[in-house]
């Protein structure tokens, strides 16, 4: 898995979560493309590459968000981190499962953004209304993850190449 | 021993990564967008904008169509009553003029400041929230205009927020719906009363909910900015139209739902107002300039703006 294909991955997604996504909402909500991603990679390539490339792409996107800077990164991290686990671990899931996957990996990302987020004071997350925001984030994700799981695995992979401590299984 | 050391390597990974977030968390929560994190926030948005504006023209038609497949049930009767209203307006048209012009005149005997002299800066949205539990848009202009963070934004229809954050290229606004947003509100009717309107996270409206007990509001009743010192806003911009009065237990008070004259989905230009709370219209100056053309042993006397031609053995003064 190169490092430049990573930037470019995580700059992408960046980009395309800020810049297009806004323009395309399910009934007002944004999916949480980096959270999506992070755990397509956590899935291809271990927890530990999940949990970096969630943490960097949740910090890219608090940048332009009113939310504390590395509240996404914190929630896209640790959901990554358990999804790599898990699939590695536990639990060995073929790939038509990706839609549950991404819905659960949704629902964990909120709960922990709103807990953290509630913890550090942001008013934002206060209230029912978060939990049906959470739900129907988890709903958008499910949507995409197939895609973005496909995505991935063919941009990042390379058979022939490892970085050291990220080894494939 | 490969295992264990994976599972060390791991973990050291994943504490490292949490220790990193809290900090940064702590560290935003702290001192806000200022200083370092402030700095590389505004470099990514001043980085990413010319991409916003470039996807902006070919997302929203995209958006809109999306939009028009999700919620093509509503579109037709929405539509149906738009049109209602238009025509209703258009006889309203007349007398609200003529009350706009007495206004205006009362408030130039009064040496009120009117909101009509405040230069606005007139911006095309760009992009809107990227997250869930927020409420803002992005706009094309920021500093380079001279748009500054708390500025007043507006559109034709009304109230729309206020500026929170500018960047060379673009600036970040708070609407109303925002859950941060609060702003001082009073209804434009006979008995007008004032309260603090803040919006609520997924929800198109905003709610006064201090209104004093005894106060008569009703379903319908337009709402405006009240006139309070320091307030972000002019006073008397349209906010938006009572939808529900909901009294609260023992008489103390009412839970008022206010629908926004703007629509936030769908507006595109709104006009951010150089307005300096508590001091009203930012006044740009003006010069005048004075032309002289002067010859030996003339006399002239000079005033601003005036051309002036001197004959031979005069003297010269100027005038302030």
């Amino acid at each position: 898995m190169r490092l430049s294909r990573v930037a470019t991955l995580l700059v992408v997604t960046v980009v395309l979560q800020v810049a297009v996504f806004p323009h395309i909402r399910l009934d007002g909500r944004v999916p949480d493309l980096g959270l999506v991603v992070a755990v397509a990679v956590a899935f291809d390539h271990g927890p530990e590459a999940g949990a970096l490339f969630g943490f960097f792409a949740g910090v890219g996107f608090d940048l332009f968000l009113e939310t504390p800077l590395g509240l996404s990164g914190l929630a896209y991290a640790l959901t990554a981190y358990t999804v790599g686990v898990l699939q590695g671990g536990v639990l060995r899931t073929p790939k038509w499962f990706t839609p549950v996957i991404g819905a659960l990996s949704g629902l964990m990302c909120g709960l922990i953004f709103v807990g953290v987020g509630l913890l550090a004071g942001v008013d934002a997350v206060h209230g029912n209304q978060a939990f049906v925001t959470i739900a129907l984030t988890s709903a958008y994700n499910a949507l995409l993850a197939p895609f973005v799981f496909l995505v991935v695995g063919a941009w990042l992979r390379d058979p022939n190449e490892r970085i050291a401590g990220w080894g494939r299984r | 021993m490969a295992r264990p050391r994976n599972a060390n390597r791991r973990r050291f990974v994943l504490v490292l990564v949490v220790l990193t977030s809290l900090t940064l968390i702590t560290l935003d929560s702290r001192s806000g967008r200022t200083g370092p994190i402030g700095i590389v926030g505004r470099v990514a948005h001043a980085i990413v904008s010319p991409v916003q504006r470039a996807t902006s023209s070919v997302a929203s038609p995209i958006g809109d169509w999306w939009s028009g497949v999700t919620d093509s049930g509503n579109l037709k009767r929405e539509n149906r009553k738009l049109r209602a209203q238009i025509t209703e307006l258009q006889n309203n048209q007349k007398e609200a003029d003529v009350a706009l012009a007495q206004d205006a005149e009362l408030k130039r005997l009064l040496r009120l400041p009117l909101l009509p002299s405040a230069r606005g800066i007139t911006a095309r949205v760009v992009d809107r929230d990227p997250g869930n539990f927020e409420s803002t848009l992005t706009i094309s202009r920021g500093q380079e205009s001279g748009i500054e963070k708390d500025m007043a934004v507006v559109s034709s229809l009304g109230v729309v927020g206020h500026v929170i954050d500018s960047w060379h290229g673009g600036a970040k606004v708070r609407v109303l719906t925002d859950p941060e947003s609060a702003i001082a509100v009073r209804t434009n009717s006979k008995h007008s009363v004032t309260g603090i309107a803040q919006g609520s996270l997924g929800s198109h409206e905003v709610t006064v909910s201090d209104f004093p007990a005894g106060a008569v509001v009703r379903t319908g009743d337009t709402v405006v900015t009240a006139d309070l010192q320091n307030s972000v806003f002019p006073p008397d911009l349209v906010v938006g139209t009572v939808t529900s009065v909901q009294q609260k237990p023992a008489g103390l008070g009412s839970i008022v739902q206010i629908r926004p004259s703007v629509d936030f989905d769908a507006i595109q230009f709104v006009e951010v107002l150089r307005w300096v709370p508590g001091q009203g219209p930012v006044v740009v100056p003006t010069t005048t300039t004075t032309t002289t053309t002067t010859t030996p042993g003339a006399t002239t006397t000079t005033t601003p703006g005036a051309t002036t031609t001197t004959t031979p053995g005069a003297t010269t003064s100027s005038g302030p």
